[in-house]
């Protein structure tokens, strides 16, 4: 019951934090409300005892993708004036669209035949990782290979050579 | 019924949420943060599901025998789908940075609506 209330409570504060991020007027304010999301939904993994996965989205989402985002918005900072911006000529359909979309998403997941099966090894660290560098070995390694190819493929979009700086013009290697 | 419903219902309106965003803002930074969103939302009803179906019945009301759970996969089996996607998130996100910041660089502006030189 108390995991209910609590489920409950979370489910509130993240749609609070999600509204903030998709309408607050500043990029800062949208990239903290993401942090609060993001965070409301770790509390989530580990209310379902999905142990590892809280710790996965607190560090990885939480701590690294925010940080990214967060240097972005200083990055782009000049341009506070027009951050806030809407795309005044799509509102009304973006937000109408969303909702049926929504709508649809609710009442399908509303019909979904949802049975309380989970054993009690369901979460453990020990079958995830029994799993994780056994069955699912390649897929893991690849997401390694990914993130490599990621990391030298963010190093060519921001490297730029020092005639480029001062001319103010693109790199073109 | 609502307890095991509730992360589904929380996902889809996340989701929707978030495709609102996309729709009408115009900073690139916030429609991408919107899309992290969405993916979140994404991940969380992959989670729900693996949680609430990490083990099938042996049998199924009417006594028909379902092949062994063995072979359907075990109960970790959605933590790991979830884990490979924020990996993915992870170099997605990095790499739609690095282009967002690589075009302020060029223009000197961000705004999804100008931003039109492919266009045919």
């Amino acid at each position: 019951m108390i995991i209910f209330v609590a489920k409950c409570i979370l489910s509130v504060l993240a749609l609070v934090s999600a509204l903030g991020v998709a309408f607050s007027r500043q990029a800062v304010h949208s990239a903290l409300c993401l942090t609060f999301n993001l965070l409301c939904v770790a509390v989530l993994y580990l209310l379902m005892s999905l142990h590892f996965l809280g710790a996965a989205q607190l560090l990885v989402y939480a701590g690294a993708i925010m940080v990214v985002f967060l240097f972005a918005v200083t990055v782009l900072a000049p341009e506070d004036e027009m951050l806030g911006k809407w795309n005044d000529s799509y509102r009304l359909t973006g937000v109408a669209v969303a909702a049926l979309l929504g709508g649809c998403l609710i009442a399908v997941n509303r019909t979904a035949n949802l049975r309380d099966l989970n054993s009690p090894e369901a979460g453990s660290l020990r079958q995830f990782a029994t799993d994780l560098f056994g069955k699912y070995v390649f897929p893991f390694e690849g997401t390694a290979f990914v993130l490599l190819v990621a990391l030298i493929g963010v190093v060519l979009l921001g490297h730029r050579r020092l005639r480029d700086l001062d001319r103010g013009g693109p790199s073109r290697d | 019924m609502i307890d095991s419903h509730i992360t589904l219902l929380l996902s889809a309106a996340l989701f929707a949420i978030g495709a609102a965003g996309v729709a009408v803002r115009r900073n690139p930074l916030i429609m991408f943060m919107c899309i992290e969103l969405m993916l979140n939302s994404a991940n969380l009803a992959l989670a729900t599901f693996s949680h609430y179906y990490s083990r099938l019945p042996e049998t199924l009301p009417g006594s028909v025998d379902l092949i062994p759970s063995t072979e359907l996969g075990s109960a970790s089996d959605g933590s790991i789908f979830v884990f490979l996607v924020m990996t993915i998130a992870a170099a997605e996100a990095v790499v739609g940075l690095a282009i967002i910041i690589a075009i302020f660089r060029t223009r000197k502006e961000v705004d999804a609506d100008q931003l039109s030189e492919l266009k045919g």
